[in-house]
């Protein structure tokens, strides 16, 4: 936060409660109160907007007439009090803060409690933070993720990868501070993101200073103090919790356990099919004409239920076989139909070789209850250059292995988390379009 | 709720997938007994 290259300071134990003092501004002679003498060490005359050290006897003038001090209006009312985070807080201070590159700007509120010392409320673009200082140096560190290698800070042994750095300068004071407050004075800030937390380092000649951030609702806020003129949130916060991310951090879990269960299922169906031959027939036939009422006798079909998969196979060559027929259950006459063609062809042309077709051919029948059946078929070839009688062979399988339900099913279960992914992934890169060190950077078009 | 209505929807999938499985029946893959003419070769009567 602005101006904490001077550390927080501690309230003691002991704080009794603290007593206003006013006095009169030294640039204008308007009254400027202190509601915490001897820890406030700068506050600000309403009046004619003059920075005064307030730890000087002669109450010194830091800055006169602080510019820019026009067009900002505190959301939260100096001197207001509100409950937060179970402890009360007291609005002493508020600046607004901008980065020197681009401009963008943020409002900054200092919070007091005798207590429990200073915190500050940070209000972006509708969204909110509650930042507290930290004693402790995290650890800084290059790491590799995925292609390219990325700045980590590490706190509290949770791990915060670099955001956003840039020098960062104060616009305009209003109240009191525990620090001298330079006009214009500049840091070189540095955010690391883990939400809902965010930490952040400022740098200048008198040190680094390190302070946490954690996102708050705009309603925890609104329901603590009174927010005027508060904004509608604009995109998604570095350190907003995105509801998307989560939701496809869980889903992508469920997703993972569901699929190995279907590959469990699938390989359990593989290795534990029938896969039996149960009926095989060779007929003859002669090429280029039709051949009808052809019967493969009764065989049995095993197992209560299952599929049954007929194999064709013709003597083709140039040719074409058709065969049409269906699979009849001979007690309850239930009938399968089924049509399929064999046809091979092959040449060579000014491309050189070629073929096309197969000299083979199978039909699935689905869920067939087991029992004795019979196959009725009729045949009819063409483009045969010679009439010689010709093999049709017919062979019929009992439960066998397929793949086509597992990939459906996998499909289906992909629907959610995919859509889950996508809209987690809009966010993520709303997230880090404010970011000189997105990871999306190819996506949103920064070069 | 999301993550309610998907953990219900997975479950359905599996069990489907293990009727069919059962059942022998192919799910999505209706009509794929028939409509099956011999084409004459594409190439062929180029």
């Amino acid at each position: 936060m602005a101006g904490d290259e001077q550390s927080t300071p501690e309230p003691s134990e002991a704080v009794t409660k603290p007593k206003a003092k006013t006095f009169s501004c030294t640039n204008c002679g308007a009254p400027v109160t202190v509601r915490y003498p001897g820890l406030s060490l700068s506050a600000v005359c309403e009046s004619c907007h003059s920075i005064i050290d307030t730890s000087n006897p002669n109450y010194e003038i830091l800055v006169k007439h602080f510019a820019r001090t026009k067009g900002h209006q505190p959301r939260i009312a100096l001197g207001s009090r509100g409950k937060l985070f179970d402890k009360q807080w007291e609005v002493i201070g508020f600046m607004v803060r901008s980065d020197v590159k681009s401009g963008y700007s943020w409002e900054e509120y200092l919070l007091f409690n005798p207590y429990y010392g200073y915190r500050f409320l940070v209000y972006d673009h509708g969204h909110w933070n509650f930042v507290r200082m930290i004693k402790e140096r995290p650890d800084v560190h290059s790491a590799f993720r995925g292609t390219g290698s990325y700045e980590m800070a590490e706190y509290n042994a949770q791990s915060y990868r670099l955001y956003n750095r840039g020098d960062a300068q104060v616009d305009y004071v209003l109240g009191e501070f525990y620090w001298r407050v330079i006009a214009g004075s500049r840091v070189q800030m540095t955010d690391y993101i883990h939400p809902p937390e965010m930490l952040s380092s400022e740098f200048d000649d008198k040190g680094r200073v390190w302070s946490l951030a954690t996102y708050v609702e705009p309603g925890v806020v609104g329901s603590a103090f009174t927010v005027i003129a508060q904004e509608p949130r604009v995109g998604v916060a570095p350190n907003q919790i995105s509801r998307a991310t989560e939701t496809w951090k869980k889903m992508s879990i469920l997703w993972g356990l569901f699929t190995i269960v279907l590959i469990c299922l699938e390989l359990w169906h593989a290795t534990t099919a029938m896969n039996q031959v149960v009926a095989q027939q060779l007929i003859n036939y002669v090429p280029n004409t039709k051949t009808s009422d052809i019967t493969i006798p009764v065989f049995n079909v095993p197992k209560a239920k299952g599929n049954v998969r007929i194999d064709f196979r013709a003597d083709v060559d140039n040719s074409w076989v058709w065969a049409a027929g269906e699979m009849v259950n001979n007690t309850t006459g239930a009938s399968f139909p089924f049509e399929r063609t064999c046809e091979y062809y092959h040449g060579v042309d000014s491309d050189g070789a070629w073929s096309e077709g197969s000299s083979r051919n199978d039909v699935i029948l689905a869920s067939v209850p087991g029992g004795d059946y019979y196959i009725n078929l009729d045949l009819e070839s063409g483009q045969y250059k010679d009439t010689n009688q010709r093999v049709f062979s017919v062979s019929v399988m009992r439960d066998i292995p397929t793949y086509a339900n597992f990939f459906w099913c996998l499909f289906f279960l992909s629907l959610f988390p995919s859509f889950s992914w996508v809209l987690a992934r809009q966010d993520e890169v709303s997230r880090w379009s404010n970011s000189d060190f997105s990871p999306y950077q190819r996506s949103i078009g920064i070069t | 709720m999301i993550i309610k209505i998907y953990l219900v929807v997975g479950f359905l999938i599996c069990g489907l997938f293990l009727w069919a499985t059962f059942e022998g029946v192919r799910i999505l893959d209706p009509g794929s007994v028939t409509a099956s003419r011999p084409t004459g070769g594409t190439h062929f009567h180029k």
